[in-house]
């Protein structure tokens, strides 16, 4: 089961209700078999535009961020439920992605190019390829002197 | 300049007539004037035409039994030819055939001893590349195993973690409870001030530092 993260609008609403919509949404998830490893809450805030679902124009939504482990099957299934639930205002199902380690080489990447690894990578790889097209003299051609001019 | 016996001897005439001069070209139709001419017929003689159909046929009977007589010299002398040479030439054919055969046999005993040994190689080959694929197959597969392997424990560490359905009104409460806010503003000394409505005071050294400096 990969993880997805669910994010939602839920619309204006007294906090009793909202707990009742929450279980809503979540007992929708255990249904399917998912697992629900964090509810996160972004707050109570104004949306960026005037919305309108189910016949209601929207101003304000409370945010929340679902991360569930589901069937890859089941998340079109849910998406539709949510869809039909009228205290979803908006819902979007994104692949959950790994925190990259991006780790600060600021320092590195500083230095003269000289003393960059990347650089002398590419400079050690340079000295491996031979230009087919330029012809050197070999010393032991049986002459005694080098014959063109140097 | 030009003797009269130079020219006397000449071996081409003076003037050359061309037919062509004066032909009309092919594809005129016929005169307007010639269109209801008819070709007068040769006339032979009666005595003529018989004189010369004797000639002709006296010509093709002579021709013919000519021919003839060559023709039977030679089958007759192909056929007495094979007579004598039958015996010894079958001979030496078959001599030559079996010179053929038996070198052709050498031949293919040494070609069968090279492929025999290139084959050899070639399976020995063959069997060390499967050998290194299987080997590295199994590696892989040995990798794999174990990053799965490691995914599972750590998710089996966390599992406790996981919210259930027994656990589900405690997490909707905390989660309302706690709104998270992962806006946050950075200073030039790189001090993280978390949250979108966080009330920035500055410490009153740097205050000092910031007037003494303007």
């Amino acid at each position: 089961m990969p993880t997805y993260e669910l994010a939602l609008m839920l619309r204006a609403m007294p906090k009793p209700e909202l707990k009742t919509t929450l279980t809503r949404i979540s007992h929708a998830i255990f249904d399917r078999g998912g697992i629900i490893r964090n509810i996160e809450n972004l707050g109570f805030r104004p949306m960026p535009y005037k919305t309108t679902a189910h016949g209601l124009v929207h101003r304000e939504a409370n945010y929340f961020v679902f991360k569930i482990d589901t069937p890859t099957k089941a998340v079109a299934d849910l998406k539709e439920e949510y869809r039909r639930d009228v205290d979803v205002v908006r819902q979007r199902v994104f692949l959950s992605q790994e925190p990259s380690k991006n780790d600060c080489t600021l320092e590195e990447e500083l230095l003269p190019p000289a003393y960059r690894k990347d650089v002398q990578n590419m400079i050690d790889a340079g000295k491996t390829q031979v230009n087919r097209f330029t012809y050197k003299f070999k010393y032991n051609s049986g002459l005694d002197y080098y014959p063109f001019q140097k | 300049m030009l003797s009269l016996s130079s020219l006397l001897k000449r071996t081409l005439p003076l003037v050359i007539q061309s037919a062509e001069a004066h032909r009309k070209p092919r594809w005129l139709p016929v005169a307007k004037s010639k269109i209801y001419r008819i070709p007068k017929r040769p006339v032979i003689s009666e005595e003529e035409r018989l004189e010369l159909l004797r000639l002709h046929n006296n010509y093709k009977t002579q021709m013919r039994s000519i021919k003839r007589f060559y023709h039977e010299e030679m089958i007759k002398e192909k056929s007495s030819r094979e007579s004598a040479s039958s015996e010894m030439s079958q001979r030496i054919e078959a001599e030559e055939w079996a010179r053929c055969v038996e070198l052709n046999e050498k031949w293919n005993a040494q070609v069968a001893l090279d492929r025999q040994e290139r084959r050899k190689l070639e399976m020995a080959e063959q069997d060390e590349y499967a050998l290194k694929r299987m080997e590295r197959a199994d590696v892989l597969q040995k990798e794999r195993i174990a990053k799965a392997s490691e995914e599972i424990r750590r998710q089996k560490e966390l599992s406790p973690t996981f919210i259930t359905p027994e656990t589900l009104e405690a997490a909707i409460d905390h989660a309302i409870a706690n709104p998270t806010d992962y806006n946050f503003a950075i200073d030039l000394k790189g001090n993280r001030y978390e949250g979108r409505d966080v009330q920035i005071t500055y410490a009153k050294e740097n205050k000092a530092a910031k007037s003494a400096s303007a």
